[in-house]
């Protein structure tokens, strides 16, 4: 049963040195923060009709525009030095505030909400006034001078700690790419939502062909679907899912070389209520007889890339046909867009320190700047504020300059050697939450990591034993839930659920 | 001088007389306090707070990494801090556990010793239950928050802006000083009425109450207007 937040065990941290920095408390009695109020969610307006015999009812729902941000006050007794909160009065910035419900231990302690307590982060905060307590007073009169700020930020975003179970399958080789429906389209008739459909693309057993395996109810059950895409032998090496019309649409991609053909997709359109039946239409990418599609990746509605050896095709119509954007020999092993719908930039980064960008779906690439020694780039995730993140064979880094030169890098973990860095989340984008998922290509245990405090320092799930990860989901609209998906241990497939932890104090 | 008669286990009676209201304070060692630790907060500020090992469900696992080289501030670091303020705290609390049965040996041993009209009746504590009835004989009902809550409840059906007093008051930005306003209130009470302290313990606990907030409810009520009348301001 969880344990109920009392208000004597949630303390404010901030972050003095600003994002990116360790985190602080700000004090447990001489601080409150009241009136939090989220405006950001809409309203519901109705239009009234009348039925048969005159009665009023509902002929129209409709969704209103919120009121507005969140808005809650500050309130401290003020010192004879400088506070935070004044700090922020005078300088307008953005800051971050996390509010840790700690059950147990040492009230200083930002990590003690990982025993069975909860961290609530309000993000993008800004002061929106300042109200001091009355001094001097004619009275004699020894009270502490109360100041009042109100503050306002964007979003909320709550935490708990996670752990990871098994998720049951009967599939037996490695799994390589996972993706699901998070379109959160109400329209399209038998869709139940986001974060219930999910694929995930396996390699092949000798002589058979690779499977895909579908769950429709978030991962509780798993099944093969009627057919297989590829050919006996042919990996199948990522997978992406996405509405297209009625339909749920199946794009994968064959990850093993076939002399005689080029690279090569296939997709599904599948009915909702009958999510296991694929038929698929199998696509050349491009021409080149040998060449492998290493990863896909939607940035749009119907825009999709695929880094095909050292190549980049993109097709404008799901998948269907496929344009040459660039001609390389690098192998290209992650694809990013830049943050928010109003960015149309896309990033590629692969070995050899390759970092590419393609302005505003524009066609032309530019060539950025990777860190120093940054070898082979798996992963690459950006966040609201711009910062740009790459993940390689160990390490995690930054850039506060859209990779402009190196000196705008930085190394925020190295996990070790053979510790590749396969996912970065960030949820909301907020630069101050990182999850990473890091595989070990020696065969031992892949891993989920996370930062709450911009990278400063990282924790690690407690493991569930696997044999390394490849891929993993993030369910959109729950930062407390991820689907990772690895190699095989002992001929079973791995498919580990992150989610809320039921341990504690 | 008030004299209870209470039946000890022997079956015949004992005379036990009543303490003055005050009449513990200094008896005994002091009373353990919580066990606390100390941080500094983003201000600079040092802050004490209170280490509460029953929050645990159970106690916490010395950690298995090597203290020497755990990175500082990384979750094991904070790991072995919360290990060994617990197991601090644990001793504290088994000396506190200590301090308390000591505290209350030395103030049954007084109030045995004072406390009965006949000394040679000493002989006849035996049992717990007998020492139990002495101390309850000897010591005066003592005012405390909950019967004063009572009192305003039920009697003056006193409230203000729908929360009970006592929740009411707990609003009042207090300033640095300390004291026991209980305390202060009832020797207020006795000067008012004239009565010394072993006159005003005869006055049963919950007409004492009464009395009480019957002098000090006005107030109350004062400082609680002025206070919401100034946040208004």
């Amino acid at each position: 049963m969880a344990t109920k937040v009392t208000a004597d065990r949630v303390v404010l941290f901030v972050q003095p040195g600003g994002f990116g920095s360790a985190i602080s408390p700000m004090s447990i009695d001489g601080h409150g923060f009241t009136g939090k109020t989220d405006n950001t969610i809409p309203g519901i307006g109705q239009v009234f009709g009348r039925d048969a015999f005159g009665r009023p009812r509902v002929k129209i729902t409709f969704p209103e525009p919120p009121s507005g941000l969140n808005t809650g006050s500050i309130d401290f007794e003020r010192t004879m030095a400088e506070d935070f909160m004044e700090a922020r009065v005078r300088r307008l910035d953005y800051f971050g505030v996390w509010e840790f419900s700690i059950p147990c231990g040492l009230l200083n302690d930002p990590t003690a909400w990982l025993r069975g307590g909860r961290l609530d982060y309000r993000g993008r905060m800004r002061v929106t006034g300042y109200s001091e307590g009355d001094a001097p007073v004619r009275e004699f009169n020894g009270q502490p001078v109360t100041v009042t700020i109100p503050v306002s930020w964007e979003y909320n975003i709550t935490f708990y700690p996670l752990s990871l179970t098994d998720q049951t399958t009967s599939e037996t080789q490695n799994l390589n790419g996972i993706d699901g429906l998070s379109d959160p389209a109400e329209c399209v008739p038998g869709y139940a939502g986001p974060n219930k459909h999910f694929y995930v693309v396996a390699n092949a057993s000798a002589g058979v062909t690779a499977n895909v395996i579908y769950t429709k109810n978030g991962g509780s059950t798993w099944a093969a679907t009627s057919a297989d895409p590829f050919a006996a032998d042919e990996n199948i090496s990522d997978v992406l899912v996405f509405l297209t019309g009625n339909y749920m649409r199946v794009l994968v991609s064959r990850g093993t070389t076939d002399a005689s053909n080029p690279a090569e997709v296939a997709y599904a359109d599948v009915s909702f209520g009958d999510e296991g039946t694929t038929s698929w239409t199998n696509v050349n990418v491009g021409s080149t007889n040998g060449d492998v599609i290493h990863r896909l990746y939607r940035a749009g509605y119907s825009r999709v890339y695929a880094s095909v050896s050292g190549d980049i095709f993109y097709s404008a119509n799901q998948g269907v046909t496929w344009t040459s954007l660039m001609s390389g020999s690098t192998q290209i092993n992650a694809i990013v867009k830049g943050y928010g719908q109003d960015c149309n930039d896309v990033w590629f980064g692969g070995a050899s320190n390759l970092l590419l960008r393609e302005v505003n779906f524009s066609g032309v690439i530019e060539t950025m700047t990777g860190p120093s020694g940054g070898g082979t780039f798996y992963s690459l995730a950006f966040s609201n504020s711009g910062i740009l993140y790459a993940g390689n064979g160990s390490s995690i880094y930054k850039s506060i300059n859209n990779g402009l030169n190196t000196g705008g890098w930085s190394s925020l973990k190295d996990f070790g050697t053979n510790k590749v860095v396969r996912n970065i989340f960030l949820p909301e984008g907020d630069s101050e939450h990182i999850y990473v998922t890091v595989d070990d290509t020696s065969g031992s245990s892949g891993a989920l990591w996370f930062s709450n405090d911009g990278g400063n320092t990282f924790n690690r799930v407690d493991l569930n034993t696997n044999a390394g990860y490849n891929d993993a989901y993030p369910f959109l609209d729950d930062p407390n839930r991820f689907l990772i998906v690895g190699d095989a241990v002992s001929s079973v497939a791995q498919i580990h659920l992150a989610s809320p932890s039921e341990t504690g104090c | 001088m008030l004299v209870t008669n209470v039946q000890l286990s022997d079956g015949r009676d004992c005379e036990v007389r009543m303490l003055g209201l005050y009449a513990l304070d200094g008896v005994g060692p002091p009373l353990p306090s919580a066990f606390t630790y100390r941080f500094t907060d983003v201000n600079g500020r040092e802050i004490t707070a209170i280490f509460d090992i029953y929050a645990f469900s159970s106690p916490p696992s010395r950690p298995s990494s090597n203290f020497s080289e755990v990175e500082r501030g990384s979750r094991q670091w904070w790991d072995w801090n919360t290990y060994t303020t617990y197991q601090q705290a644990l001793l504290h609390e088994a000396k506190s556990l200590e301090q308390t049965a000591a505290y209350i040996k030395e103030v049954s041993a007084y109030i045995i010793r004072e406390a009965l009209v006949n000394p040679k009746d000493k002989e006849r504590i035996v049992t717990a239950l007998d020492n139990e009835l002495v101390v309850q004989a000897a010591i005066v009902p003592q005012l405390n928050a909950q019967i004063i809550a009572q009192v305003l409840k039920h009697t003056f059906q006193a409230s203000f802006d729908g929360k009970e007093i006592l929740e009411a008051i707990e609003s009042l930005k207090g300033g640095s000083s300390k004291y026991n306003p209980l305390a202060v209130w009832e020797n207020q009470l006795m000067v008012t009425m004239g009565l010394t302290e072993m006159e005003y313990i005869r006055i049963p606990l919950l007409e004492r109450a009464r009395k009480v907030i019957s002098m000090k409810l006005e107030v109350i009520l004062g400082a609680l207007e002025a206070n919401k009348n100034a946040n208004r301001l």
